[in-house]
């Protein structure tokens, strides 16, 4: 038997949707727990008090690249059937501008604001009406910046493919590099503590 | 401070695992062998695609798939699937496909289907589908569906609604035609075989 299951055909849609609603579910409520459903604390870590969201997201990507790094090595999981986005270096560039720039004047991304919505705050409610709206915005807008939209196209981009390294190797370099980070905003939450709003 | 605490330990964790990697070098995204008792899984209900469900995807207009029809060009000139392209295995191989668009293999036979689709694995695109039944289904289940051996009303409902997506892909032509040779469709000529810029949109 070899994951991913449903692209191996173990189970159909309806249950890979059943997955996905359970999955999504525990992810939600780890977010809440994590505390990301409230604006203060995700913004905080622009102020550089709080890094809490920086520490999570690396342990979450640590702990998920070193599980699929993992289970590839013992053939239980075919990497090269997990989906990776396809780069479009200049439009996703912009993107993500965007994205911070709405994290930073809105408190949320789009998750973070699903859960603090589901957990009855109002700005997370507004938020979600404003992702809407957006989305809706872009599918209108869409055929006029298209050309721009898959410019710069560099298909699936690897790092260890694309500079002729061993995964393993960047897998290492990344752990060391969390570590770095968790090392970093230790210092700055003590560094920037009178920050923090009593 | 501990020296011990559960933040160090799993960081120390974390360093050993990764390490025992970089030693190995055991990790990597080429696809894995596949056990034997696993192909007919494979084939049958991850890589293929029925005729009914193709039809509601060229109804639905969408832009995330390309039909290759490894049919003769004489007879795909006589009739095809909307939207697709006559092809050969040769065009295939010595094609660089994009990453974002499905393939849909239409072969003359099921077999033919599966050859392409293993060579397409092996080139390393794993997002081809199999059009099961060979374009004999499209003219079966498509073209001409089956009349409904019991009259219930959920059958008459769905034979009615064959009906209608046949009277479509057939254009101006008589629908009630039985089993003889579909006729020639009045849809515009297929898009030549090159890569187009639209991507399929997925992730978080």
């Amino acid at each position: 038997m070899i994951a991913p299951f449903f692209k191996y055909g173990l189970f159909g849609d309806m249950t890979g949707l059943v997955f996905a609603f359970i999955i999504g579910i525990g992810f939600g409520w780890f977010l809440e727990r994590a505390g990301f459903g409230s604006a203060k604390k995700l913004t905080a870590q622009f102020y550089l008090y709080d890094m809490t969201v920086l520490k999570v997201m690396f342990t979450a990507i640590v702990t998920a690249m070193l599980g699929l790094g993992f289970l590839s090595m013992i053939g239980f999981l075919d990497l090269s059937r997990v989906y990776v986005t396809p780069t479009f270096l200049l439009p996703q560039i912009v993107g993500g501008l965007l994205l911070g720039i709405g994290f930073v004047i809105g408190g949320y991304c789009p998750g973070t604001s699903m859960v603090a919505a589901s957990t009855g705050k109002k700005d997370g409610m507004v938020y979600l009406l404003g992702v809407a709206f957006g989305i809706f915005v872009y599918g209108e807008i869409y055929s006029s910046i298209e050309s721009f939209a898959t410019s710069t196209s560099m298909g699936t981009v690897i790092i260890p493919e694309y500079f002729g390294i061993s995964y393993s190797l960047v897998m290492l370099a990344v752990v060391f590099m969390a570590i770095g980070m968790f090392l970093l905003a230790e210092w700055s939450e003590k560094k920037f503590a009178r920050r923090r709003p009593e | 401070m501990k020296i011990f605490s559960i933040n160090r330990i799993l960081i120390l964790v974390a360093v050993a695992i990764a390490s025992f990697m970089a030693l190995t070098g055991g990790v990597s995204r080429k696809a894995p062998c596949v056990e034997f008792e696993e192909v007919p899984v494979i084939v049958n209900h991850v890589n293929s695609i029925n005729a009914t469900e193709l039809a509601s995807w060229i109804l639905e207009a969408r832009d995330d798939y390309r039909i290759l029809d490894l049919r003769d060009a004489s007879e795909y000139e006589k009739i095809y699937i909307p939207t697709s392209e006559n092809t050969s295995l040769d065009e295939i191989m010595q094609t660089e496909f994009e990453t974002g668009r499905r393939l849909v293999i239409v072969g003359t036979t099921d077999v033919e289907t599966h050859v392409v689709l293993a060579l397409l694995e092996s080139k390393g695109y794993h997002g081809a589908l199999g059009f099961v039944g060979g374009f004999s289904a499209w003219r079966s289940q498509v073209l001409n569906p089956m009349r409904p051996t019991e009259l219930t009303k959920s059958a008459v409902s769905r034979y009615s609604m064959a009906l209608a997506v046949s009277k479509y892909f057939k254009g101006e032509t008589d629908v009630d035609d039985g089993d003889s040779v579909a006729p020639k469709t009045t849809f515009a000529a297929p898009p030549p075989m090159i890569d187009g810029k639209k991507k399929k949109k997925e992730g978080c």
